[in-house]
């Protein structure tokens, strides 16, 4: 009898400090110093560039000739002309972008990224990444909306770089399976990547009850006036930084964070595995998404319905607030 | 269901059949170690602890009626789970072949699991988490030698937020041997 409890002790033991053992701890807020610049970066937001971003990427799938893929379900995809208002936008504030320009799968694929180089550690990178590409000759909330936060990021971040550099990439082809973001990860995987931070879908937002969704055993608030971030185990405490900072910045948006276990090696992950950060997590960067959770919410999601008068500017202006002071502080902090 | 899971279903049932028909011995027994299968949930506005697996646990009978335990479990789904649980049951023992148990348990779940939280309290949720259960096994069949236990069920609605938590854990089959 003692020999069994020794045993049963013995791997109870073991069980517990396994599940237990974590990495050296990071802290979950940024210095006073960092949230003090975060908030000059969120005061110089302006919500109408926001707003014009978002109807001139609408108008751009409008013009846009669509192509038809055989498995779309009959749905049309357009990607050109949003790719040409990422480059024309980041060329106006004085950037350099690139154009990866590629064949995936016999499919055209425009990736468009440009950097604000780092002051002390360029080498290192933060990726700030958004889909162009969109369905039904619509794409105002998905992802207009992100990409509008990216390019008001790009604006305001530029003109004082930060001590990391900061990359700002609009990935193409997310819909018909992360066609440009798996291409990129592949491409540039020799980089130091210390974060992912992914904008699809993030600017609709309602306080209407019951207006909120949550995937099939996720208990989440009933009313959707949230934005959620979703974080794997690497970016967990970046993601409690990202929340506090929400609560001290003025504009903002209320942040629900969600910490997945397993870096997406796990069923439960798949939920969240819907956009472009999901090729880095699995290849262990630390990222987080941030989402409206589109369809979860928005009733207008892969639609023609999805149009520039159904966003939330107020709430796009608060995300961007969230999104800048964020980048800030990974820019800057350890 | 599987031809696998087929036969295991079978092999079950005769062993229950056995455990019946071997009648309801007298015993001295007071120690209890069993194995079992199952899986649990337990979800609410902090976490979703999620998986199926298997564990072992040992049960104490100070008396003939009551039952007091310690149980660990893993389960696999949403990563790599575990669970302690420390239960107080109410087993009538070795009156009769049908020994239904019934009783509470405080359970302890760590490991990988969704936790959320958000800007109103930015703080990350522990990986750790305790349940006040109550454990349901009407299912118990037991001899001088042998228990077996089908579909027992500990469950809870939570107490961090009492109807939009829940916490359910499903041993599948429960098998025991009783220590002299």
């Amino acid at each position: 009898m003692k020999t069994l409890f020794a045993v049963v002790g013995t791997v109870t033991s073991m069980a517990v400090v396994g599940s237990c053992t974590a990495g050296p701890a990071q802290s979950t807020r940024f210095s006073p110093l960092v949230l003090a610049q975060a908030q000059r970066f969120a005061d110089a937001i302006d919500v109408e560039r926001l707003r014009a971003h978002v109807l001139a990427l609408h108008a751009a799938h409008q013009t846009d000739t669509p192509s038809l893929p055989s498995w779309g379900g009959g749905k049309s995809h357009t990607h050109h002309h949003s790719a040409q208002y990422v480059v024309g936008a980041l060329t106006s504030l004085g950037l350099e972008p690139h154009v990866d320009h590629s064949e995936v799968d016999g499919l055209d694929t425009d990736n468009v990224y440009a950097d604000i180089v780092g002051t002390t550690r360029p080498f290192e990178t933060v990726l700030l990444t958004a889909h162009h590409d969109a369905w039904m000759q619509g794409g105002a909330d998905d992802n207009g909306s992100g990409v509008a936060v990216l390019l008001e990021t790009a604006r305001v971040l530029h003109l004082a770089p930060r001590g990391r550099t900061v990359r700002v990439v609009a990935f193409d082809r997310e819909e018909e399976g992360l066609l440009g973001a798996n291409r990129y990860a592949a491409d540039h995987a020799s980089e130091r990547v210390v974060m992912i931070v992914n904008l699809d879908c993030v600017g609709f937002a309602t306080d209407a009850p019951h207006s909120q969704r949550a995937p099939l055993g996720l208990a989440l608030r009933d009313v959707g006036n949230f934005v959620l971030a979703v974080a794997d185990e690497p970016a967990s405490a970046a993601l409690a930084r990202m929340a506090h900072w929400s609560s001290q910045a003025r504009p903002t948006a209320p942040v629900v964070g969600v910490i997945t276990p397993g870096d997406a090696h796990y069923p439960v992950d798949s939920s969240f595995l819907r956009s472009d950060h999901a090729p880095f997590w699995r290849r262990g960067v630390p990222g987080i998404f941030l989402t409206d959770t589109a369809n979860f919410r928005n009733v207008n999601y892969h639609t023609e319905r999805d149009t520039p008068a159904t966003v939330n500017y107020e709430f796009l202006r608060g995300v961007a607030s969230v999104v800048i002071g964020s980048i800030v502080g990974f820019a800057e902090e350890p | 269901m599987s031809v696998r899971s087929e036969r295991a279903a079978v092999r079950a049932t005769v062993f229950a059949a056995c455990v019946v028909a071997s009648g309801a011995r007298a015993s001295a027994a007071d120690h209890e170690v069993y194995g079992l299968v199952g899986g649990g949930y337990f979800g609410g506005i902090e976490r979703v602890l999620v998986g199926f697996g298997g564990g072992a646990g040992y049960r104490i009978h100070p008396t003939r009626s009551w039952a007091f335990g310690v149980e660990g479990r893993w389960l696999w789904y949403g990563g790599n789970a575990f669970t302690g649980a420390l239960s107080a049951v109410y087993a009538p023992r070795n009156t009769r072949t049908w020994s239904p148990a019934f009783g509470l348990v405080a359970l302890a779940g760590a490991g990988d699991q969704l936790r959320v939280f958000s800007s109103a309290s930015p703080d990350v949720p522990s990986p750790w988490t305790v349940w006040a259960m109550v454990r349901l096994a009407p299912l118990r069949f037991a001899n001088a030698d042998f228990s077996v236990t089908v579909l027992g069920i500990d469950a809870s609605t939570g107490l961090d937020a009492p109807g939009r938590s829940i916490a359910v854990a499903l041993s599948v089959l429960e098998v025991g041997a009783f220590i002299r």
